[in-house]
């Protein structure tokens, strides 16, 4: 199961929040931005919202800060609902702009051991900018390959218990790199993780 | 009546010494008059000579009411800066000695591709930002021809004005932006000189970053002491005034021009950092002005120079 997206152009957001698309810049713009992004990520639901830079001339740094690595670290504290995003459609600005907001982020906040954000590469992958621990990176890739996981299966293929298993794969939902949803099978209720990428 | 004649406007120890007269006529002379500034020798005047025009205006309007005359200028420097918008966007502090007539102003449509006219930045938050948002636009309508279609040099030089026009909201003062391009000097290889400048006359940094506690104790401890050693702190990736996270903008503008083997010039108060390819450079025995201007350098094409 590859986790079903929604596409939204990320200048109709900005023209909600009365921001001039084409110029994602300062911290007071990106504050005006982001409870837009955050609402249209709950509308959302369970689908993966794919926010779309076409249109978008530059994102500086600041705006890039005050969104999303600001949402990547609530993600990382679990202090924001975990909703998938994937960007995509980046310039080459807009992109330096992005790393340099999202991997300094734990540089400049202590405490965080994620700050990531999952971004469609040139090759139409997806790689996560900015920093996650080993395991997020490993467990993400394992589910990327795989389409989907339970916990037992993730256990099999890492060599780990259940609890730790399951436990890897939250975090991976908490961050926003993963969708789930619940199943039953003869042993109860259990839930069956999907790949963003 | 106060009045200066400077040599030139187009290299830091000629602006220091114009400031070092400014702040001396100041001091001298009865505060109700006009300062007249004497442009006669000055051929040219950089984005860099600008802010300091307007931050010199500034400064003695504030003390005295008065605006600056500039006298004797040359047909095309006065043609250059009515073009740069100095006398439309500074007029009430900074006045030409007569108003140009038609047939002795520069050709705006041939003009605007090597230069961006003065932009005022304001320092309120929401202002500020929309100001930046027009500085940005504007930049980029002009600067595309300016790189050889490099459009990460672009992105870069954008990212920079950005960042650097942001930071005005920290000196709780109001500042002024100014972009252009020229030949370097008379070799094609030596390419042109973009420079970009922005100054305002706020608190400085000094006494932004002492606004927050964790700046106050570093000074305290003895680890920040001159206004060289705050300026250099405050390029430190996670230096902020701000309460909440930030810290950003400065460290990367100077990654940016420390990559493109630029210069960055900051003053504030009486001190200056002259960041570039040839090392750093701290002076803190500066005429004390107040506020902080920016001075950025890179190379740039020579394409429509």
């Amino acid at each position: 199961m590859i986790c079903p997206n929604r596409e939204v152009l990320a200048t109709a957001i900005a023209t909600e929040a009365g921001i001039d698309g084409e110029q994602l810049v300062t911290r007071p713009l990106g504050k005006r931005f982001l409870p837009y992004l955050q609402q249209t990520l709950s509308e959302s639901g369970q689908d993966c919202l794919v926010l779309n830079f076409a249109g978008v001339h530059m994102m500086d740094g600041s705006f890039a800060d005050e969104v999303f690595a600001a949402l990547a670290a609530a993600r990382s504290r679990r202090a924001a609902p975990s909703r998938c995003l994937i960007l995509r459609q980046l310039d080459l600005t807009s992109y330096d702009n992005l790393v340099l907001a999202v991997t300094s982020r734990p540089v400049r906040e202590r405490g965080l051991r994620n700050c990531v954000i999952p971004v469609v590469n040139g090759e139409g992958g997806v790689e996560l900018l900015g920093k996650a621990e080993d395991h997020v990176r490993e467990t993400f890739e394992t589910l990327r390959q795989r389409r989907q996981l339970t916990a037992r299966e993730l256990a099999d293929i890492q060599g780990l218990d259940v609890g730790a298993a399951s436990t890897r794969l939250k975090v991976l939902f908490d961050l926003g790199l993963a969708c789930r949803h619940e199943e039953r099978d003869e042993r109860g209720r259990l839930y069956v993780y999907g790949s963003i990428a | 009546m106060a009045q200066l004649k400077p040599t030139n406007l187009s290299a830091s120890p000629s602006i220091e010494q114009f400031y070092g007269q400014v702040k001396s006529a100041l001091t001298k002379c009865p505060q109700i008059d006009p300062l007249v500034v004497d442009l006669s020798w000055v051929g040219f005047v950089p984005p860099e000579g600008i802010i300091a025009l307007v931050t010199a205006a500034r400064l003695w309007h504030g003390a005295t009411g008065c605006p600056t005359l500039l006298h004797n200028l040359r047909p095309d420097v006065h043609a250059y800066l009515e073009r740069m918008d100095v006398f439309s966007q500074c007029g009430a502090w900074l006045q030409e000695e007569r108003a140009l007539v038609e047939g002795e102003r520069f050709d705006r449509s041939r003009a605007s591709s090597n230069l961006l006219e003065v932009l005022p930045i304001a320092g309120e938050e929401e202002q500020n930002a929309q100001d930046v948002t027009v500085a940005v636009t504007r930049a980029r309508q002009i600067v595309d021809t300016w790189f050889d279609a490099d459009t990460a040099a672009v992105g870069r030089l954008l990212t920079m004005l950005s960042e650097v026009t942001s930071n005005v909201v920290h000196s709780r003062d109001s500042g002024s932006a100014v972009i252009q391009r020229y030949r370097a000097g008379d070799a094609r290889q030596l390419g042109s000189r973009v420079t970009m400048a922005v100054g305002d006359l706020g608190i400085g940094i000094e006494a932004s970053l002492c606004s927050k506690p964790s700046h106050r104790l570093k000074a305290q401890a003895g680890r920040l002491g001159t206004g060289s050693d705050y300026i250099m702190h405050a390029l430190q990736l996670g230096v902020t005034s701000r309460s909440t996270i930030g810290g950003m903008g400065l460290y990367q503008v100077r990654s940016l021009v420390e990559d493109w083997q630029g210069s960055l010039t900051i003053r504030s108060g009486g001190s200056m950092v002259r960041i570039s390819a040839g090392g750093i450079e701290r002076s803190d025995d500066l005429t004390d002005i107040p506020g902080t201007q920016v001075t950025i350098t890179v190379k740039g094409s020579l394409e429509g120079v």
